[in-house]
């Protein structure tokens, strides 16, 4: 998550070597297939890409735009070209999600973390089981598309969600959402990085030692 | 253009066809600019520069942003990307440091490039980034109903400023020219050929190379401000536009007034390295293998 504390990084960064990396080659669009289909056939998910300088000669639009690649404001263009932009992050969600668990297994509360506030989070688990709390933890890598399976899965097995953000709510709305259990938050907004104490606190309150 | 055309007034036109055919997308005629409007004199202006420029026409490649100028890349058959408001240099910016091969031209108005994108125009013009800039300056947003912008004159009339514009307008060739760019004009769509010549010097270059041009705009700024006919403001343009290469920078503020000349020219032309050719040599010498090369490697 593009955290502002990723900005100011002061801890190592280890980027793989190129090598090292999987890369995926984006299908490139044929010019010669224009000859007998317009660029951008929405009845597919992944488009052929149409690389400047090879004779494509497409029109690449940021306005909502027909199979051509022309702008329109017919509602039928954009009502297809928002289900394909919309749909093709939806549709894949289960691909996409990406999160990971800790101290979940025997938990009777879990927190629900997302970005910097995960490493504070963890550190309140921590010291909460050390407290004789079960407590354990969820850290959505992915916020959106909205991961509401993993959100009914984890809430249907503790009693509790605790959900630790750095605003006065944000995620938390769409967790209560799914939901199968009672939502508290740990909120936080002196403008430095959450301290775990603030999680802690939450966790006690809902489940006293 | 192979559709039928239909002069105000005049008798209907029919051609079979015509020399920039494969460079426009007539389908996509008539086109949304008002009548009087100049925007169309300066895609004519860089169709016939890249028909005769020496790059081959797949190889150009037109980027504009939003608005009544942002449209001139939907009309063009040319690899062309109508991107977001203000936007378009950075996005060109990325396409000439990952393809050198290619020769691309940002084709914007005032209020998308010189006040939306106010940021992105001095920093390519500092870096001395390899683009050809054109923008037209039609002093006000148009496309919006006429609101006025940072180039729209001291004490011009528009929507928002019906008693008269209190803010001192951007002097954009000055602006470019002080941040670093290798080419600067200006010349107002009266000037085609020396529009034409402008741009095919500025595909030549290598570093930023900026044209302003000035155009009307009849029904939203022309209108409040003694040009209320379409050709009035051509008049304008042909009575009092003062050719000056040489001409102080400083003193070339559009007014728009009637009686206030103009100052056109190639005003700035000087070789200093561009930004990608400065990135290709840091490359060079450094352990990186080059990034640059064709769209899959």
């Amino acid at each position: 998550m593009a955290d502002q504390v990723i900005a100011m990084m002061w801890e190592r960064l280890q980027i793989p070597r190129r090598e090292d990396i999987e890369v995926k080659q984006r299908t490139v669009l044929d010019p010669e297939v224009l000859a007998s289909q317009p660029p951008f056939d929405y009845s597919n998910d992944f488009l052929p890409m149409p690389i400047a300088g090879t004779g494509c000669r497409v029109n690449v639009d940021s306005l909502t735009h027909d199979s051509r690649g022309y702008p329109s404001i017919e509602h039928s263009v954009s009502e297809t070209l928002t289900r394909h932009l919309v749909g093709k992050i939806t549709d894949h969600a289960r691909e996409i999600w990406k999160w990971e668990e800790f101290f979940l297994e025997d938990a009777d509360v879990a927190v629900v973390s997302y970005g910097c506030s995960s490493r504070s989070a963890l550190r309140a688990v921590k010291i909460a089981r050390s407290r004789g709390i079960k407590a354990g933890l969820l850290r959505l890598i992915t916020p959106w598309p909205f991961p509401d399976e993993i959100i009914e899965r984890v809430s249907s097995r503790v009693n509790t969600l605790v959900v630790a953000e750095i605003n006065y709510g944000q995620l938390v709305h769409p967790i209560r959402e799914h939901s199968r259990c009672p939502v508290v938050g740990a909120n936080w907004a002196p403008g430095t990085l959450i301290e775990p104490s603030a999680i802690l606190d939450a966790l006690q309150v809902v489940v006293p030692s | 253009m192979t559709q039928s055309m239909l002069p105000v007034g005049g008798p209907e036109i029919k051609t079979e066809s015509h020399q920039w055919d494969s460079l426009i997308r007539s389908e996509r005629y008539p086109n949304i600019w008002c009548p009087g409007c100049g925007i169309g004199i300066v895609l004519s202006s860089y169709i016939n520069a890249v028909q005769k420029s020496s790059i081959p026409s797949e190889k150009h490649v037109c980027i504009c942003g939003i608005g009544c100028t942002g449209r001139v890349a939907g009309y063009l058959n040319l690899d062309s990307y109508h991107t977001t408001h203000g936007r378009g240099i950075p996005f060109a910016t990325g396409m000439s440091v990952i393809r050198p091969d290619l020769e691309i031209t940002v084709v914007a108005g005032d209020g998308d490039i010189s006040t939306i994108g106010g940021n992105h125009l001095i920093h390519a013009a500092r870096r001395n980034t390899d683009l050809n800039v054109i923008m037209v300056n039609n002093l006000n947003y148009g496309m919006t109903g006429g609101q006025h912008g940072a180039t729209t004159p001291l004490g011009a009339r528009t929507h928002t400023s019906p008693y008269g514009n209190v803010e001192s307008p951007f002097n954009v060739p000055y602006l470019v020219s002080a941040a670093g760019a290798s080419f600067v004009a200006r010349w107002t769509t009266i000037h085609v050929r020396q529009l034409f010549r402008a741009i095919r010097r500025m595909m030549e270059i290598e570093g930023f190379a900026f044209l302003e041009v000035v155009s009307p705009c009849p029904p939203t700024f022309g209108e409040f401000n003694n040009y209320p006919e379409a050709l009035d403001m051509m008049k304008y343009f042909r009575d009092k536009s003062v050719v000056d290469d040489n001409a102080d920078l400083r003193d070339i503020t559009i007014t728009a007034r009637p009686e206030d000349p103009i100052v056109v020219g190639n005003f700035v032309d000087r070789r200093k390295p561009s930004y990608q050719e400065l990135l290709s040599g840091l490359l060079e010498k450094s352990s990186v293998k080059s990034v640059r090369g064709g769209a899959n490697q």
